[in-house]
């Protein structure tokens, strides 16, 4: 194996013990090594038994041991494999404790959060409810389990699930009998190559009797062409607090340096990071953006340079930062191999920045969100005209504050996940 | 008080159960008047001193003209000799044998009210599983199972004999009504006079210093026993965290509990105690600022008294509890103490931590708390009122 990639696996491998700890650290290693095993020598290996060598390839989704308990107080329960700590709830993570939280709040009932091969810093929980001034469920309880180690799970008659991927509805195999939501935050098919992965999650979104709630109208669309979602499924539209995200006009008033922000995560290959820099490097060399400052937005983004006069690589925001961040921002690339927008365009959007994005399945135009948002073929012409394209419209900043205006982004949690909630909470 | 320099016990620590069985039961052999005798399987620092020993103390010094008494299960043979009639007769989380349906029988026959007393959730095999989970305890565990649902059966067996049932707080009076149908009457735990002299000295010390705390500040977590590793994974991240931020902050842990493994740089200023007697436990808990009571939140938990409180409150140390009942109604939030839910304790000992102007305050109006509520002159009335009402 290349010392490189050794480099990489034992960077990636501390990176996995501080967020998940020893055990799932573990798990993953061992997933890791099964598929990219080669025979060291060639001998007789003892036979295996195919019911165990498909459970231990997909550990991950493993059923959840249940525990029947005698029934108590109401209690939601969401299901999660994000590690719920400080720095690492964003974006969908968060979507799906907002959800639950209100849900919660809503019926009265506790609310129970498990991390499947995470661990939780409950803190963290309370400061993501706190920045968006959301109240907290009367009370909460935080569980971690590890699928297949023998940890049971308490069900009681009337406790309902909110699951938050595939493999979470998949680890609630034995709860069938219980009301089970599934919140879908992607066309999570694509986290895949064609394979085993790729079907096993397909099954699991085509069969489960979960309820299914869609983020997003255009991943609705999507997965209903691709007979995936039915229709009684619902949707909804993620949510931009404006005391967040605005027209920040200290940033915007003329004769202030414009910034292209480029988001940029490397190690998330449908963020499109190479193609995303090869984008930028390209159009930063057009006269256009001469004068302009450049930030990089993300996490693991390598040390760059780039041929401008100010570049700036800020990793790892804080929620707060990074939204100060993005109201800088006059033009933003953002790129999303996924029928899903993905935030941080919505994010610029919502700060009036004119945003280069890609189109992708059912995602050609995203002008039902704002007339700020350009998106093209996910190619490198396409995206650097767009680039252009966007450095001339920043400059009409009254045209953009007009966009902004008539744009259809909710501001409100409550108002976009009311449906959401009823739907859970109905009948409890 | 610094974190190393725990206080060594300055007391003379004997177990209350070592009372000479004549001095048991000279007052509940007299012939005449009221009586009462409590009956318990076999000694221990816990449900017997609470339960058994404390009421004991406390008929012998409120109401004299009660001749109460206690016997271990084996020594009921030397009841046959006592003339028992009238007699009020409390079996105490006792385990059914046929020599208890014996002397249940027998004791019936003779006109006497038969009770049973019961301070957990712990006579309905139903919980079994829930209070396995409770305890970490693996739910599939073969010798654990049987170990439980003999328990428990024995227990609901022994019960089911009764006319009533005592229990600790209202929570537990309803499961009891709910399973058994039996009546039942509510006398809380209480402390003993030895544990209020012991603790009032502490308090008084505070006091006489006006509450002027040394650093480091002290937080401690005090478990009865190993089944509550999971209550303190509660309070631990926080813990953790704080632990992090503050280096004048130390933790003392008194009991079983094993911690998660911590890569940061906090072990050196968590320090272990094992189990101790409980007269040198309210020392301990007198040497720290803080006393933490994280509890996880179901039924059988909801049964347990609210004892870590009023220990820690005669002792003039604030508590941080989690917002379960009992806690929930003994604690008054941000006046005898604090309550918080499970994802609010690193908010909630922050509060805490930065309140010790308020200290003063909140420890005497948590003082005078646990004697309003849980010392033997409050209980007094209670026992006769509950045993010997007109």
């Amino acid at each position: 194996m290349a010392v490189r990639n050794l480099a990489y696996l034992f960077k990636r491998g501390i990176y996995s013990l501080r967020a998940s700890g020893w055990r799932a650290t573990y798990l993953k290693t061992l997933t890791y090594l099964h598929r990219h095993r080669r025979p060291l020598i060639s001998s007789p290996r003892a036979a295996m038994d195919c019911a165990e060598l498909v459970a231990q390839r997909f550990h991950f989704a493993a059923p959840i041991e249940r525990l029947d308990v005698p029934s108590d107080k109401r209690r939601l329960t969401i299901v999660t494999s994000d590690a719920i700590r400080r720095g690492a709830i964003f974006g969908g993570a968060a979507t799906a404790l907002i959800l639950a939280s209100k849900a919660a709040r809503t019926a009265n009932a506790t609310l129970r959060i498990v991390t499947v091969n995470a661990a939780s810093d409950p803190n963290a929980y309370r400061e993501l409810l706190s920045s968006i001034d959301s109240p907290p469920p009367p009370s909460t309880e935080f569980v971690s389990v590890f699928p297949g180690s023998g940890d049971t799970l308490p069900h009681q008659i009337h406790d309902r699930y909110l699951t938050t991927s595939w493999w979470t509805t998949a680890a609630l195999g034995r709860f069938a009998d219980a009301r089970i939501f599934a919140l879908t935050q992607d066309d999570e098919r694509i986290f895949y190559p064609h394979g085993d992965d790729f079907v096993r999650c397909e099954n699991i979104l085509r069969q489960s009797s979960a309820l299914s709630i869609y983020n997003t109208s255009l991943l609705f669309e999507h997965l209903s062409t691709q007979k995936i979602a039915q229709a009684s499924s619902l949707s909804f539209e993620p949510a931009f607090p404006s005391d967040l995200f605005y027209w920040d006009e200290t940033c915007h008033s003329a004769g202030k340096q414009p910034t292209l922000l480029f988001y940029a995560r490397p190690n998330h290959p449908r963020n499109l990071f190479y193609l995303g820099l090869d984008t930028l490097a390209t159009a930063v060399a057009d006269p256009l953006f001469r004068d302009w400052k450049v930030v990089i937005v993300g996490s693991e983004v390598p040390h760059l340079q780039l041929p401008v006069a100010d570049l700036t690589i800020a990793t790892n925001l804080d929620w707060k930062d990074y939204a100060a961040t993005v109201r800088a921002a006059d033009v933003g690339l953002s790129l999303m191999l996924s029928p899903h927008p993905s935030y941080p365009p919505l994010d610029l959007a919502a700060c009036g920045a004119v945003v280069v994005t890609n189109q992708f399945g059912s995602k050609h135009s995203l002008s039902r969100y704002s007339e700020n948002i350009i998106c093209v073929e996910p190619t490198r012409n396409a995206l650097v005209g767009a680039l252009l394209q966007a450095a001339v419209a920043s400059k009409d900043t009254d045209r953009r504050k007009l966009n902004l205006l008539a744009s259809n982004i909710s501001r409100s949690w409550d108002a976009s996940l009311a449906p959401a909630v009823d739907a859970i909470i109905s009948g409890w | 008080m610094t974190l190393f320099q725990l206080p060594a016990s300055k007391i003379s620590y004997r177990e209350p159960w070592e009372v000479p069985p004549l001095k048991r039961l000279e007052r509940y052999k007299r012939s005449s008047g009221k009586r009462i005798i409590y009956v318990y399987d076999r000694p221990d620092s816990s449900t017997f001193r609470y339960r058994v020993y404390n009421m004991w103390q406390t008929w012998r010094r409120f109401y004299p003209e009660v001749n109460a008494g206690f016997v271990f299960s084996d020594e009921i043979p030397a009841l046959t000799s006592v003339d028992i009639d009238g007699s009020v007769v409390v079996l105490c989380r006792v385990r059914y044998t046929y020599r208890i349906a014996q002397f249940v029988k027998i004791y019936r026959l003779r006109g006497c009210r038969i009770y049973y007393d019961v301070d957990d959730l712990v006579f309905d095999s139903h919980f079994v599983e829930l209070m396995m989970y409770t305890f970490g305890t693996n739910t599939l565990d073969e010798p654990a199972l049987d170990y439980w649902h003999g328990y428990i059966s024995r227990i609901r067996s022994a019960l089911m004999l009764c006319d009533g049932v005592i229990v600790t707080n209202r929570t537990l009076a309803q499961e009891v009504e709910a399973s058994c149908g039996l009546a039942t009457a509510v006398i809380p735990n209480y402390l003993n006079q030895e544990q209020i002299d012991v603790s009032d000295a502490i308090f008084k010390g505070k006091a006489s210093g006006d509450f002027e705390y040394e650093t480091p500040t002290t937080i401690g977590y005090f478990s009865g026993t190993p089944s509550h590793d999971k209550d303190f994974r509660i309070a631990w991240p926080a813990l953790e965290n704080l632990l992090v931020d503050n280096s004048e902050l130390c933790l003392l842990i008194v009991g079983y509990v094993s911690i998660p493994t911590t890569e940061k740089r906090v072990s050196d200023r968590i320090k272990f105690k094992p189990l101790t007697n409980y007269m040198h436990l309210q020392e301990l808990i007198g040497s720290c600022e803080v006393n933490i009571v994280p509890l996880q939140d179901n039924r059988f938990t909801r049964c347990k008294s609210e004892l870590k409180f009023f220990e820690a409150a005669i002792t003039g140390t604030v508590t941080v509890a989690s917002n379960v009942a009992p806690y929930s109604t003994a604690i008054a939030d941000d006046v005898t103490g604090f309550l918080t839910s499970d994802h609010e304790w690193m908010a909630k000992l922050e509060t805490a931590l930065a309140a010790r102007k308020e200290w003063p305050d909140m420890t005497k109006a948590a003082y005078k708390t646990a004697l309003e509520k849980h010392s033997p002159s409050a209980i007094a009335p209670l026992l006769n009122e509950t045993f010997f009402k007109a």
